[in-house]
């Protein structure tokens, strides 16, 4: 009887240890109705003016934050910080100039050297707090001082606060880079008062911001986020339509990291927009009247990076022959829509982005297979015993070809790769390391071949992938380095536009790198969901964004 | 008084028995925080290179690295966490640099929730579906329910999360996709990590009851008269469970460190979670401190496992 008692407190001690762990559930109404076969809400252009038929949207998002300040975060994760931190401008790419978001206006110096930002008079976080001019120099500060990233504000000699609503900062390397960081959440204004006042542990959790919301029910690391309209909101973004606080009262970011299970939420309608979709379930949706979805190219590229100190890709005949050798077409078919081909160094979702220099590099290395097996066999690269293999003295022109093991677009991009290149005669072994070791290989020069990935917005990317030290291929030249200088602070942006696409040729006739695919993000949402946008270059912004179901 | 004495005596034996396991878990629990350190840092991948990202200079990644004390030897590293984490101080994330603690704090109840929801399923379920097999030896009872249990056995946990969802969410639309607000949100996850162990302690519990009921014991109650239901549970189940509940204990801590992929597909905010998204970031301190549950975990219902042993079977407790 005694074990009998000892074994039942054991289970009633599990049980009790079960319920510790409960949560509240979401409000009943705030999620929306399951799918119920029921024919698809009017489309968004045709139901543009019905009022909202609900208040709270439900979001589902591929990042995990640990925390929510942007400035002291390693991560970006844009679309939880942005909604509670909204950036001070933004990009529009069709005009190719920034334009001011949550600032009134803002202008830089003829020489690019200083900026001024306006903010509106009486200004406000989203708890009230002031938000002047003195408030914004301590967040710009505060980010120097505090954020990981606090080098991209590198050259900024001084900030200071004119008058009540003027801020002008003197920086001497322009503001190229600077307004990258202006242009996402890690720039935004973040209450620097605030911080002090609860401490940055406290405000890491629970951050107050200018954004479209604020945090509604206190947020703890791994737990949904329960945002509420920011009353105080104020944007002055030309490319949205409502200028006023958010259409919806309230949002739920929900974060599941796994894309089917995304997929699935909005499938089932218990989310209303996924951020995020695996290619696959954006496919099997796009016959689906009841979703809609959205598709952006990620600013920035995978590329094949070659060790440009080690045989064979020292020889940059080699190099131009591998780059004639990939099908970029069949790549792109083969991926099945998660990643979009490329032929430059800078693509459509970046800053500095000039078709040009696609069509350059199409002219250049065409996929002719016959012209590269010609000139492999200049450098001496024939198959001299018939096995398939390319040799040069009795050496088989085998490579390692190192890749990201957490990415699946370039894993199977590896496989294409592969049976592509034997069709060259080259003989490629993959091999996956994690994504830090793949990095670290390539800028030790261990390697001779493999697939590098970056993301940015920028055009200045490049200072960063050819410059000593820091380059893949190991590739750079002073030659190079000149020119990249020179392009990085040119304030007019046709200017600097033209000034990269002439870096682009020198890269792609020296060929270190083979530019190759850019990874899509699908955004879907439900067709109840209206007036959402993605500014440049793949930010979701609510500003416009109701629900008429 | 001597009954007292050899029952004082009893108590005393069975405590320093607990307390020299206890002692010999320590080694144990340090042994594997070392080597998980030292694969850990071993491995190629510099988590700096990961966070600083691509426009990071090599000045920058040398300031953040000795900021983080990753610039230290190995060994320095592990002592230094060591010393902390012997007052209580799991350190910092290298990601969000807050307190371990505070990531893994809000996890915990999630996890124990779901890994004993299925823990406490998987008895409910696979302990009567065990037992009546083998009382209906060789029926088509038996059959159905062992070919049951071979295949929730035989499927991995991950692909019973994906057809559950598909039946359960979006086909029938009964239960949530994900999540976990509100009771039937555990429902899902909790069977996609139970079935598995359903099926092996149908499977468990069905051989040793059948071992058992050949017993001389067994057959002496059935000749005595005793009912069958009698026999089954009083003599039949109290024996045939004791190689069940060493490996049902044995089996939590394997639970918890499965429900990494389970988490992940149902958006489960429990430290399987965290930990998939440590290791992805390569954030060292979290993955230790998490390391450091299990392994505690491990060696406690280890633990709990022989004395629940020795309380069902007084012969195990004598050796």
């Amino acid at each position: 009887m005694k074990h009998l008692r000892l074994i039942t407190l054991l289970v009633v001690a599990a049980i009790i240890l079960t319920a510790c762990g409960s949560t509240s559930a979401p409000e009943a109404d705030s999620a929306p109705a399951a799918n119920s076969g029921e024919e698809a809400a009017a489309p968004a252009e045709a139901a543009e003016d019905a009022a909202p038929t609900r208040t709270k949207l439900v979001i589902a998002t591929m990042n995990l934050p640990e925390i929510l300040d942007a400035q002291q975060s390693f991560m970006g994760f844009p679309l939880s910080n942005e909604l509670i931190g909204q950036p001070m401008l933004r990009y529009n790419a069709d005009a190719g100039v920034f334009v001011s978001d949550t600032i009134e206006s803002f202008s830089v110096s003829e020489d690019g050297k200083t900026m001024t930002i306006k903010l509106p008079e009486g200004y406000k976080y989203s708890n009230g707090d002031p938000l002047d001019a003195q408030v914004l120099v301590d967040a710009i500060n505060r980010y120097v001082e505090i954020s990981p990233y606090g080098y991209d504000y590198d050259g900024m000699e001084s900030v200071t606060a004119v008058n009540e609503t003027t801020v002008e900062i003197f920086n001497a390397n322009g503001f190229n880079g600077m307004n990258q960081t202006f242009m996402t959440t890690f720039g935004s204004p973040w209450d620097a008062a605030a911080a002090k006042k609860m401490g940055d542990e406290a405000f890491a959790y629970n951050p107050i911001g200018n954004g479209l919301f604020s945090i509604k029910t206190e947020w703890a690391p791994g737990q949904d986020l329960e945002l509420v309209r920011n009353e105080n909101f104020y944007t002055s973004n030309p490319l949205v339509n409502n200028q006023g606080p958010a259409l919806m009262e309230e949002v739920l970011v929900r974060f599941i990291t796994d894309g089917q299970t995304r997929a699935n939420e909005l499938e089932a309608g218990t989310v209303d927009i996924a951020y995020g979709l695996p290619a696959s379930a954006a496919n099997a949706m796009e016959s689906n009247p009841d979703i809609q979805v959205i598709k952006v190219v990620l600013a920035g590229q995978v590329s094949i990076s070659m060790n440009v100190n080690k045989a064979p890709f020292d020889d940059v005949n080699v190099r131009k022959a591998l780059a004639m050798a990939v099908n970029r077409e069949q790549l792109e078919v083969a991926l099945n829509g998660s990643a979009t081909a490329e032929y430059a160094f800078v693509n459509e979702s970046m800053i500095g982005y000039d078709p040009a220099a696609q069509d350059y590099a199409k002219d250049l290395y065409p996929y002719d297979l016959d012209a590269a097996k010609a000139l492999l066999a200049e450098s001496g690269w024939e198959d001299t015993d018939g096995d398939g293999v390319l040799d040069k003295d009795g050496e088989a022109f085998s490579v390692e070809f190192i890749i990201d093991s957490s990415s699946v677009s370039q894993t199977d991009a590896a496989s294409v790769l592969q049976a592509q290149l034997k069709e060259l005669g080259i003989d490629m072994q993959i091999t996956q390391y994690e994504r830090g070791a793949v990095r670290e290989t390539m800028l030790a020069g261990d390697y001779q071949m493999g697939l590098y990935g970056y993301l940015w917005a920028d055009a200045d990317i490049l200072t960063y992938r050819f410059s000593e030290g820091m380059s893949p291929s190991q590739f750079f030249s002073a030659e190079l380095t000149d020119m990249l200088d020179a392009a990085r602070v040119i304030p007019d942006p046709a200017d600097r536009t033209a000034a990269y696409l002439d870096i682009q040729k020198y890269l792609l006739d020296n060929v270190p790198m083979i530019p190759l695919m850019s990874e899509n993000l699908y955004v879907g949402a439900r067709s109840w969901v209206q007036g959402i946008k993605i500014l440049f270059p793949d930010r979701l912004v609510l500003n416009d964004v109701k629900i008429v179901e | 008084m001597a009954c007292l004495d050899t029952k004082t005596l009893k108590r005393t034996s069975v405590f320093r028995y607990i307390l020299k396991r206890l002692a010999l878990s320590i080694p144990v629990i340090l042994g594997v925080t070392l080597i998980a350190f030292l694969i850990l840092y071993l491995t190629p991948g510099d988590p700096v290179i990961n966070l600083l990202g691509a426009r990071s200079t090599l000045e920058d990644q040398a300031a953040l690295r000795e900021k983080l004390g990753l610039d230290q030897p190995v060994l320095v590293q592990y002592g230094r966490w060591l010393a902390n984490v012997v007052q209580g101080d799991f350190g910092k994330s290298i990601l969000s640099k807050q307190p371990v603690m505070n990531a893994i704090s809000s996890r915990i109840p999630f996890t124990l929730k779901l890994t004993l929801t299925a823990f406490l399923s998987s008895i409910v379920i696979g302990i009567p579906v065990g037992l009546l097999a083998a009382v209906k030896q060789n029926t088509a009872i038996d059959h159905i329910s062992m070919g049951f249990a071979m295949f929730f056995y035989s499927m991995p946990d991950f692909w019973f999360g994906l057809m559950l969802t598909l039946l359960f969410s979006l086909t029938l639309h009964w239960l949530p996709v994900s999540g976990a607000y509100e009771p039937k949100s555990l429902v899902l996850p909790a069977l996609a990590l139970g079935l598995p162990k359903i099926g092996s302690i149908a499977r468990l519990i069905r051989a040793e009851t059948l071992e058992v009921m050949r017993e001389e014991y067994t057959l002496t109650a059935r000749a005595k008269g005793l009912s069958e239901w009698v026999i089954i549970f009083k003599h039949v189940l109290r024996n045939a469970a004791i190689p069940v509940m060493v490996m049902l204990f044995l089996s939590l801590p394997w639970l918890i460190s499965g429900a990494v992929v389970i988490e992940t597909i149902f958006a489960w905010p429990g430290m399987g979670q965290l930990m998939y998204q440590a290791i992805l970031r390569k954030d060292f301190p979290v993955i230790q401190a998490l390391l450091l549950i299990i392994a505690f975990l491990t060696v406690l219902f280890n633990l709990l496992g022989d004395i629940v042993s020795g309380l069902l079977d007084p012969r195990i407790r004598v050796n």
